[in-house]
């Protein structure tokens, strides 16, 4: 291979302590999965042996770049962290950072990691320079995702190490612990945190000096000059989260479609409200946009809070984790520097706080409703935007004490605990903290999430791009709220999605971008050498992947009925804002079967087709999955739809 | 025409750009150390700082070399490095108060910015334009009426 690619694997089996390079896989391969997500995809199909359970020695984790990764093409930092999910434990966890990692990770000599078994001893991994050693941790153990960065540093005597590392709640192995990297980003879902806990693996750090080949230099850097013109043309993601993300622009886009959480998605009206004040605060407070490698974008932030009882105090969110809706809006706090303050302990602990703090605001709302009281709550009194208890209950979850044993499984188990009216109130899809904005007014968003077989985030598929016009056939849509052509742009956009997530950038660099595929088609050709990479080359890609994905579900006991997993609040139609009285619940089913028939998957049982697959030369999956029966069809599968109001 | 590369420091967001696509241009190697242009990331405080040769005229680095292999173009002022003189002692790399004369740890060859010769890449790829690569005279207007916008602020109302 001429470039694009460094040409090595690091497999790391921390049971036996030994450390391998392996070369990629051949080229043959490398075009059918490129790299990221795909051939993470590939690789855990292959090597996760059926009936592992998710914190089993055997689970791989995976930490894997794309061939674009390094090189000075726009967001070239993309890492994706894969693993069989801790979330759901039937799916693949798909989760992605960005920062300084995975480019560094590149020119210290390895295009990804795989790490196998578990450690006796907490340990973290070093690798410089195309060599790589395994070095205790126990000293680390305990320390929040900042200390640990900065201790490694120090350790290792390389100030610019990438270090990508748990916090107290992967230790711990918690719902939504996350693998975080710099001091801006996570690894967000698939709980690829709680998987590294699990392998005593605290962290993993590289630096190197070496470089990534460009096959062909002055081609790409034209490319990569008219990629980075085109982001910021015309309606792109980029253009929205342009230095600072979703604290310059974001929160009044948001207000705008009344999407966001808060108080456990029962007032919509409210987040609209808590958005446009929130935009506002981020006026007064000094706001520094944080660039990852090669990123033109600058989403994650660092943020002085300007006034009120948190004034000065310093929070550092970033892509990847949720925000302060998880952490705070959720849970009814209205003042936004808490709401940061409160971001910021989510984040030091490594922890998504869109799982913990859907189980905490679940909590709430039982509370507020005299549905448990404060013998259920270990005394606490849990009202609306009461900021002092969520730090304690933090502490109680990650050490499971008392309500915390229950909050540590995350929002359904902790619904399941107390049953009844729980059940409709919970905020999860397929048990999990979702990408936390209240979808329900995008509810194609919301769909996609629930068929995902990545985990309910757009870190594992993402769909809210905008119409991707004629170079991905993006189908007409009915108005909104009506279920015709959602499958089809559901199916359009994750085979765009995967693909993107496979060559090594971030998506704010693809989204809404014009002629997008071409253009990454073309930079990818520049970097590799490769001399024909079509369109339809990249399409077929992230088709093969999703139905690799879905493949592996299936191996691992997904059902149909996995896909009607989602919690209650999420089918009530919301009582204000856009999509008030409208729900997605009486269309889903019917939306679950078209889905699975236009991705060529049995309507029934959502079981890739054998010649689906056979069509994407992944005949020997297709032998695989054959021998499986799904017990379950979705027809079969009970699912009530809450009560309607009358116009919808 | 004497141009400069202008600065502005609170534009920058630390993220390479300039360094990864600097080092694909003149090294055909993807490498942000071999950029000619680097960038010292502060990451707690959030601030960032381009580092490149400011060209300076009273120039530390052409003092101390031994060898007189900093050479300056008489035109654009700009100091290049004469390989075949340069003997590699890096009393240049010492002698820079900004840390811009920089060394490839592989070949050990000691690099410096040139402003490619006319036409930088760094400026098309920072996208806050915290680089930017203009005449000295257009670059002093500039600052000369956004310094003077703020006396005009100041004095306001008062006359």
């Amino acid at each position: 291979m001429s470039g694009g690619y460094v040409g090595k694997l690091l497999r790391v089996d921390l049971t036996t302590g030994t450390i391998t390079a392996e070369f990629l896989p051949p080229d043959n391969i490398l075009r059918q999965y490129l790299g990221g997500v795909g051939l993470a995809t590939k690789i855990l199909y292959d090597e996760v042996p059926l009936g592992t359970k998710p914190l089993d020695p055997a689970n791989r984790l995976i930490f894997l770049t794309g061939p674009l990764g390094g090189t000075p093409a726009p967001t070239s930092n993309d890492c994706a962290v894969c693993c069989l999910s801790h979330e759901t434990g039937y799916t693949m966890g798909v989760a992605h950072f960005h920062g300084f990692f995975g480019s560094t990770l590149k020119f210290a000599g390895f295009d990804g990691i795989i790490v196998q078994g578990t450690s006796p001893n907490p340990v973290y991994l070093w690798i410089m320079d195309g060599k790589a050693e395994i070095r205790d941790a126990s000293g680390l153990w305990g320390k929040d995702t900042h200390e640990t960065l900065e201790t490694i540093r120090e350790e290792v005597g390389q100030p610019e190490a990438a270090v990508a590392c748990i916090g107290p709640a992967g230790e711990a192995l918690m719902k939504g612990a996350a693998v975080c990297t710099d001091y801006h980003h996570m690894a967000a879902k698939g709980g690829a945190g709680a998987v590294m806990g699990s392998k005593k693996l605290k962290a993993v750090a590289a630096w190197g000096m070496g470089g990534v080949s460009v096959a062909d230099p002055d081609k790409f850097i034209d490319i990569m000059l008219e990629w980075r013109r085109k982001m910021f043309t015309g309606d792109t993601n980029a253009q929205m989260l342009l230095n600072g993300g979703i604290a310059t622009r974001g929160y009044e886009t948001m207000g705008d479609v009344s999407i966001t959480s808060f108080k456990n998605l029962l007032d919509p009206d409210g987040g609209t409200a808590m958005a446009y004040a929130i935009s506002e605060f981020n006026k007064k407070c000094i706001l520094r946009p944080q660039g990852s490698f090669s990123c033109p974008v600058a989403c994650a932030y660092r943020l002085e809070i300007a006034e009120g009882p948190h004034k000065g105090f310093i929070a550092t969110p970033g892509g990847g984790g949720e925000s302060i809706e998880g952490s705070a809006l959720v849970m009814g706090i209205t003042d936004p520097g808490t709401c940061y303050w409160l971001t910021e302990k989510f984040d030091r602990m490594g922890w998504d706080s869109a799982t913990p703090g859907l189980a905490i605001s679940l909590l709430f709302e039982l509370y507020e409703r005299g549905i448990i009281s404060q013998k259920d709550t270990d005394g606490l009194e849990l009202r609306w935007g009461n900021a002092e208890v969520i730090p304690i209950l933090i502490e109680k979850t990650l050490k499971r004490e008392g309500i915390g044993k229950v909050l540590a499984e995350g929002p359904k188990a902790t619904a399941e605990y107390f049953g009844g009216e729980a059940l409709k109130a919970v905020v999860h899809i397929k048990g999990t903290g979702p990408n936390i904005h209240d979808w329900r007014p995008i509810f194609e968003t919301l769909f996609s999430y629930a068929v995902s077989p990545a985990g309910p985030c757009h870190q594992g598929i993402g769909t809210y791009d905008p119409d991707l016009g004629p170079e991905y056939s993006f189908p007409q849509l009915g108005p909104m709220f009506t279920p015709e052509g959602r499958a089809l742009a559901t199916r359009v956009r994750m085979i765009k999605k995967l693909y993107d997530d496979s060559i090594g950038v971030c998506w704010f660099s693809t989204m809404g971008v014009d002629g997008i595929a071409d253009l990454t088609g073309r930079a990818l050709m520049a970097a590799t050498g490769w001399k024909d990479f079509s369109v339809e080359e990249a399409h077929r890609i992230g088709e093969r992947i999703i139905n690799l994905m879905q493949a592996f579900s299936v191996r691992f006991g997904h059902t149909p009925a996995h896909d009607l997993d989602i919690g209650g609040r999420w089918l009530e139609p919301p009582e204000s804002g856009v999509a008030k009285g409208l729900s997605i619940a009486p269309n889903l089913k019917y939306m679950i079967r078209d889905y699975y028939t236009v991705m060529g998957w049995d309507p029934e049982t959502g079981k890739p087709l054998t010649e689906t697959l056979t069509k994407l030369g992944l005949e020997k999956v297709a032998g695989d999955i054959a021998k499986i029966k799904v017990p379950v069809r979705l027809q079969d599968v009970p699912f009530e739809t809450p009560a309607q109001p009358e116009q919808a | 025409m004497v141009y400069m590369l202008d600065i502005d420091y609170i534009k920058c967001t630390g993220c390479q750009s300039c360094s990864v696509a600097c080092s694909l241009k003149r090294e055909k190697i993807s490498n942000p150390l071999l950029g000619r242009i680097q960038v010292a990331r502060w990451e707690t405080e959030g601030l960032h700082v381009p580092i490149v040769c400011r060209q300076c005229e009273d120039a530390p680095c052409a003092q101390v070399c031994p060898v007189n292999a900093l050479v300056r173009d008489s035109d654009s002022r700009v100091i290049e490095i004469d390989n075949n003189r340069c003997i590699g002692c890096r009393m240049c790399v010492i002698a820079c108060p900004f840390g811009a004369m920089l060394v490839n740890p592989h070949s050990l060859k000691v690099m410096k910015c040139d402003y490619c010769h006319g036409d930088p890449l760094c400026i098309h790829v920072c996208q806050n334009q915290a680089i930017k690569y203009v005449p000295l005279t257009q670059s002093l207007y500039a600052k000369r009426m956004a310094g003077s916008r703020k006396i005009l602020d100041s004095i306001a109302g008062t006359v």
